[in-house]
């Protein structure tokens, strides 16, 4: 039996729970797939293994605890730093200040800032995408971190080539195939 | 619950866990054929959830909602990891995370009965696999996620009768893969 896409779409509908009207041809479409969705969901349910919710939760409870302290540490690093920017602004501009050669306001804030969060943060970022960066290589390779290192010793060499093309290699060359979803 | 999650409550959250993890587990499973990738998609799914609940609009489709944020998630990975992902039939892992011999030995049935549920599930898990990847998700949102066609048309970005058609032709590879079984009692 051929179905139409207008078949189809009505008989969507109508599993919907939209009121629409439906030929013999296609009320039998829809209950075909109405049973064919029971019947296979029976063999499609999965038994949690036990304990994995609970794992689930304490990870997502300790992340959540983690990243709620390092922002306040954030918070704390920025105030401490707005009170010695303050303080040094109020050294230089008050009445009184000592004469000489002194770095202007602003210099000093951008070098106090850069040595409290920026240097943190990009040390950060950069560890984070290092650590990306190897998961995402070692699911595509399945490779382990010493043959990933024969590799890398052996680019570096150039002159010597070990292992000709491994699967590895190949899979690598060939790319991530891109889903039409 | 959702408005207690919404609030930041840890209480919220296990509630979430417990009523939408098992589905979302099985979800997560069957997409990816791993039970480790189910409980890591399934503790990446609450932390978007904390992102993500405070532009949520309460029109009581809660459900499908975490399904679609769910279906994202499966989608990314897959994109990432295409090489890593092993259908469920690949895996020396069943549907309750026991090896065969396990999960045979492990039940008060006649051995023979569980081989047969085992080759059963085998015989599923590997028709899972044979589909396209789009047939597949559509057929598991509908299933675990309980989405309406229309919500899956939306996800894929596809008319009602697109998708309707190909879970139809999907279901059809899904039962011959369960009578297979069947018939060789």
């Amino acid at each position: 039996m051929n179905q139409s896409e207008r078949d189809y779409e009505l008989a969507g509908r109508w599993l919907d729970g939209e009121d629409v009207e439906l030929s013999g041809a296609q009320r039998a479409l829809a209950e075909e797939v109405a049973a064919g969705v029971e019947r296979v969901g029976e063999g499609l349910d999965v038994e949690v293994p036990s304990g994995a919710l609970h794992r689930v939760h304490v990870r997502f409870v300790r992340s959540r605890r983690r990243r709620a302290s390092s922002s306040w540490a954030r918070r704390a690093a920025a105030v401490a730093a707005a009170v010695v920017i303050g303080a040094g602004v109020l050294i230089f501009t008050l009445p009184g200040r000592p004469v000489g050669e002194a770095p202007s306001p602003s210099a000093f804030a951008e070098s106090f800032l850069q040595e409290t969060l920026e240097d943190v943060d990009v040390r950060a970022d950069l560890l984070s995408e290092e650590l990306a960066d190897y998961r995402v290589e070692l699911s595509l390779h399945q490779a382990w971190p010493l043959e990933m290192c024969f590799q890398e010793l052996e680019e570096e060499m150039g002159q010597f080539d070990l292992g000709g093309s491994g699967p590895e290699r190949d899979r690598a060359e060939e790319g991530q195939e891109e889903l039409p979803w | 619950m959702i408005a207690g999650a919404r609030a930041g409550a840890e209480g919220a959250y296990q509630e979430l866990l417990a009523a939408y993890g098992p589905r979302l587990y099985g979800y997560f499973f069957r997409a990816t054929g791993s039970h480790h990738d189910a409980e890591d998609l399934l503790g990446e799914l609450l932390l978007r959830l904390v992102r993500h609940l405070p532009a949520y609009e309460d029109r009581g489709r809660f459900g499908p909602w975490l399904f679609s944020i769910a279906a994202n998630l499966v989608r990314d990975r897959i994109r990432r990891s295409k090489a890593a992902v092993t259908p469920a039939s690949l895996e020396a892992e069943s549907g309750d995370g026991a090896s065969l011999a396990e999960a045979v030995a492990g039940h008060d049935e006649p051995v023979e009965a569980g081989l047969l549920r085992e080759q059963m599930r085998a015989n599923l898990a590997a028709a899972l696999e044979s589909l396209e990847e789009r047939s597949r998700q559509m057929v598991l949102l509908r299933h675990f996620g309980q989405l309406s066609y229309r919500e899956i048309a939306e996800i894929f970005n596809c008319p009602i009768g697109t998708v309707l058609a190909r879970v139809h032709r999907a279901l059809k590879v899904l039962r011959a893969a369960l009578e297979d079984g069947d018939e060789s009692k």
